[in-house]
């Protein structure tokens, strides 16, 4: 029935506001219990009072008995709002005070909320103007609300990004990602902690991949038993629900005394690649699971071996599924710090250098160095004070998901490629 | 009762059996799909499994393949003979059988790769398993170092020429001569029918089971690969399944009705489908009962 269906979208739709709106009171009391974050006295009136206007219409809208409400007031509330994030918008920035940097987070945090509601509120506001129209129905509503569910994501992402390019594009040049920090010759820079995180991640994808495809193509094509997938699955989904610290603490305590007694790459990849195994296990599953029985059975009645299946038609079919899940792995582990801190990390570290020009070429010592971390140095520069200005950590965080980025498109790459060659 | 000996076909009989079927019983657990089937499928004919579903005819063609070996649960008791060969002993190489005796499924099963690299699968899996168990030198280098190109394991002719014959064997070289490298995914239904067709020639087999291989497909590809298993039959032993009798009655030079997994009749089919021994035989195929 219509009825139902838009009455229960309307109740929906009214009760969102009405969070909305306890979420600007909350802004709102926020603002004058910390007068002092606002030094222009006319600006947070002027803010207060349009969140307030906005409150009441919410307010007004939320108890009209027959949720009948009126087009111009949505138009209103829209006005309101936007006019509210726009006075805070431009709040000065203001007010905690960092260890070892003059500036502050908070107002930009208020900003970024107020981003987020001034976005989320006019979006719900055009669903209802789109569906209060005579014009469209309610299914018109829904593509709309649907639409919306993928904008504010993008939205979110376009976001952090531009956010972060606008904050660390100033400390960015070649000699940030090409060289080290040296107190005593003056330079900035994290090649060390690029190189850090790259190694992490090779390492840990090296470890985790064939590990957990192995583990999946056993699940998958030869275990016969329920109660062995199951338990391997359970035991996949505690590993991947572990938080992070209890890696570390474990890598701390176990792996380090037994590898070298102090942080090494080796441990950090270990532990990551740990950390990584439990997601690839479970979309590799998947991905083999989706792969045709008809693939299979097709194989084998051409007189191939169960391997040669396996290995020519079932595998090929399932690699993009696998490298999707590994690249979110990937980009998991790439952000983590908590358990490199314990196990791999230290500061001022000189980037793991595998290679070299003369005999043998390669060294595996870098292995169990410690190294720098891309995570890490953003935490350590942010909190600790490592770096020269709050600048660096930006730019540290721009390069951060830069490198993700990377592997991301690498794995874009990789994944078109093989779909190109599919296409079932 | 011995189907079997009822139904044996008189003149230059041993020489013309490519199948012998024994006593068959299959098992799916506890149930029993196929009891006691005896029959002979003969060489160069098309031989057409028909019966209402759920008769048992695929299971009796995976039978014969040892595809049912895949099926968890599933058992066969009795003796299938190709070519003289029991096909349940301990000392078939299964992956070799399955090289003899092709097969063509109902939903036509392109693997994800080029047109070229689907019809080459067959042979390169024969070498696969020949390097594995061969102490053959030559088997054992990789193509890449073979001055005239890939070379099929199975009659060592040139790997391209082999691509070319299957497709053209299965009618389907016109169309794709052109986009050999090209997805098989891209092609229609009627022509990834064909290609699984020419796959399965590639491997050079001497039967080839089809489990209704035109169920899936318009009239217009149907037609087309009935004309092609016309063709086929002058070469290849041909076990096909279908549940189509005005198609069994087409193109198959034998019938066998399949009941309940019992052999109902099995004869020529122009007699069984004139006169029927057999009251159930004539009520089926009247359409008075299934």
């Amino acid at each position: 029935m219509r009825t139902d269906f838009g009455l229960l979208l309307k109740r929906f739709a009214f009760s969102f506001w009405f969070i909305l709106a306890l979420v600007s009171v909350g802004v709102i009391v926020t603002l004058i219990l910390q007068p002092e974050s606002v030094p222009d006295g006319a600006l947070r009136t002027g803010g207060t009072i349009l969140m307030v206007a906005a409150f009441a219409t919410f307010a007004l809208n939320f108890f009209t008995t027959e949720l009948q409400p009126q087009l111009g007031q949505y138009i209103l509330s829209l006005l309101f709002l936007f006019l509210a994030g726009v006075v805070l918008l431009f709040f000065p920035r203001q007010g905690l005070v960092l260890p070892n940097f003059e500036g502050d987070i908070t107002p930009s945090l208020v900003t970024l909320s107020l981003f987020f509601i001034v976005a989320i509120g006019s979006g719900w506001v055009g669903f209802l103007l789109v569906k209060e129209s005579p014009a469209l129905n309610s299914q018109a509503a829904v593509k709309y609300f649907t639409a919306l569910s993928v904008l504010v994501p993008l939205a979110v992402l376009a976001f952090f990004i531009a956010y972060t390019v606008s904050e660390g594009s100033a400390v960015i040049s070649w000699r940030f990602i090409s060289q080290r920090s040296d107190l005593l010759r003056g330079t900035v820079g994290i090649y060390p902690a690029i190189m850090g995180t790259f190694w992490l991640i090779i390492g840990a994808t090296l470890f985790a991949v064939p590990i957990g495809v192995g583990a999946a193509v056993f699940l998958t094509e030869y275990a016969r038993r329920k109660w062995i997938k199951q338990l391997v699955g359970i035991t996949a989904d505690c590993l991947w629900s572990t938080p992070s610290i209890v890696f570390g603490l474990f890598g701390y305590i176990f792996l380090v005394p037994r590898i070298t007694g102090h942080s090494t790459l080796l441990a950090g990849q270990i532990i990551l690649a740990a950390m990584l195994l439990p997601l690839t296990i479970a979309t590799s599953t998947e991905a083999l699971m989706s792969v045709p029985d008809e693939f299979r059975s097709g194989s084998l009645a051409l007189g191939s071996s169960k391997w040669w299946t396996i290995r020519t038609v079932v595998l090929p079919s399932a690699i993009p599924s696998i490298v999707t899940g590994v690249l979110l792995g990937i980009g998991r582990i790439a952000g983590e710090t908590a358990p490199i801190m314990l196990i791999a990390v230290m500061s001022h570290t000189s980037a793991p250098n595998f290679f070299s020009l003369e005999a043998p070429y390669f060294h595996i010592g870098p292995l169990f160095r410690e190294i720098d971390a891309l995570p890490y140095r953003l935490y350590s520069i942010y909190k600790a004070g490592v770096g020269g200005s709050i600048q660096e950590a930006w730019g540290t965080a721009m390069v951060l998901i830069a490198l993700v980025l990377l592997f991301y498109g690498l794995g874009i790459t990789v994944r078109s490629y093989f779909r190109r060659k599919r296409g079932w | 009762m011995d189907i079997k000996q009822s139904d044996k076909f008189e003149s230059g009989y041993s020489d013309e059996v490519a199948i012998e079927i024994n006593g068959l019983d299959v098992y799916y657990g506890e149930e029993q799909a196929i009891q006691n089937i005896s029959l002979d499928v003969l060489r160069k004919k098309v031989t057409a499994l028909i019966g209402p579903s759920g008769c048992g005819k695929s299971t009796l063609l995976r039978a014969i393949n040892r595809m049912n070996d895949l099926i968890d649960g599933a058992r066969v008791e009795g003796e299938i003979k190709v070519d003289g060969q029991p096909v349940y002993s301990r000392d078939v190489q299964v992956s070799k059988l399955r090289q003899k005796v092709g097969q063509v499924f109902q939903k036509p099963n392109p693997f994800p790769k080029s047109i070229y690299d689907n019809i080459a699968f067959g042979p390169r899996a024969y070498r696969h398993q020949l390097m594995k168990s061969s102490k053959q030198l030559a088997n054992m280098v990789p193509n890449f170092f073979k001055r005239d190109g890939e070379r099929s394991p199975i009659d060592g002719r040139p790997m391209d020429e082999v691509v070319r014959d299957s497709l053209e064997q299965a009618a389907l070289l016109e169309e794709v001569e052109d986009k050999m490298h090209e997805s098989a995914m891209d092609l229609s239904g009627g022509q990834q029918q064909r290609l699984c067709i020419a796959r399965c020639l590639a491997t050079k087999p001497e039967i080839i089971l089809m489990d209704e291989p035109t169920s899936s497909l318009d009239p217009i590809s149907a037609g087309r690969i009935e004309d092609l298993i016309d063709d086929l039959s002058r070469d290849y032993t041909v076990l096909i399944v279908t549940h189509n009798m005005q198609q069994a009655a087409r193109i198959s030079d034998y019938t066998a009705l399949l009941w309940l997994g019992e052999l109902i009749e099995y004869g020529e089919t122009e007699r069984l489908f004139e006169q029927p021994d057999k009251e159930l035989t004539e009520r089926y195929i009247t359409g008075r009962v299934g």
